[in-house]
């Protein structure tokens, strides 16, 4: 029995290393989009305290692309995708136009 | 980030899900304390120019206030998004 253990509690352990280490990672992936998308859409002058209409909408569109991004960029590209990939930017830079921007697959770099 | 971050850990015994719970609490305690760090050093260098007397103006303490109020308003916003993007719900147009 001992010897069994052994290994389980290690793989227990590369588990938990694991866990924390996806959590650290959405940490640090939510923590780059909050400064991107607020450098990217807030006006330094902080005129009010409000967030801005304007700001607001591309606001939800820079998370939509950086988000889309980030899975593209974690799957690699492949010849179908690289032309979905050109396909959404080229909508998204027409306008809010047409669909929310990311395709509802699976988003989990480690989908248990 | 909370809680709903650990998606489906009720399989695990209660040993385990405590120490995920720790670990949860320690990111985010660490992650508090950087937002903070990051949110002070970005409203001085967009609000503060000269060094003119020790204490703020009073352009520059409402400036700073906005700042504040702004970019939290702007974190929550994002987690929102953040959060439902990640359980898979379809995005508003």
């Amino acid at each position: 029995m001992a010897a069994t253990g052994q290994p389980i509690n290690m793989q227990k352990e590369q588990m938990f290393g694991l866990a924390e280490k996806e959590m650290e990672y959405r940490v640090d992936l939510f923590n780059r989009l909050t400064q991107t998308c607020f450098d990217k859409c807030m006006e330094k002058k902080h005129k009010e305290a409000e967030l801005n209409m304007g700001g607001w909408d591309r606001l939800e569109l820079g998370i939509c692309r950086r988000l889309y991004s980030k899975e593209v960029v974690g799957r690699g590209p492949g010849p179908r995708r690289r032309a979905r990939v050109a396909m959404v930017a080229t909508t998204h830079q027409k306008g809010r136009s047409g669909q929310g921007g990311l395709q509802s697959e699976a988003y989990s770099p480690l989908s248990t | 980030m909370d809680k709903s971050m650990l998606g489906d850990l009720d399989g695990l015994p209660e040993e385990d899900k405590l120490r995920m719970a720790a670990m949860v609490d320690q990111l985010q305690i660490r992650d508090s304390l950087r937002m903070y760090n990051s949110l002070v050093e970005r409203c001085f260098t967009d609000c503060v120019d000269t060094f003119r007397r020790k204490t703020l103006d009073k352009q520059e303490e409402s400036c700073v206030r906005r700042c504040a109020e702004k970019f939290l308003k702007h974190s929550m916003r994002v987690g929102m998004r953040f959060a439902e993007l990640n359980q898979g719900v379809a995005t508003p147009d």
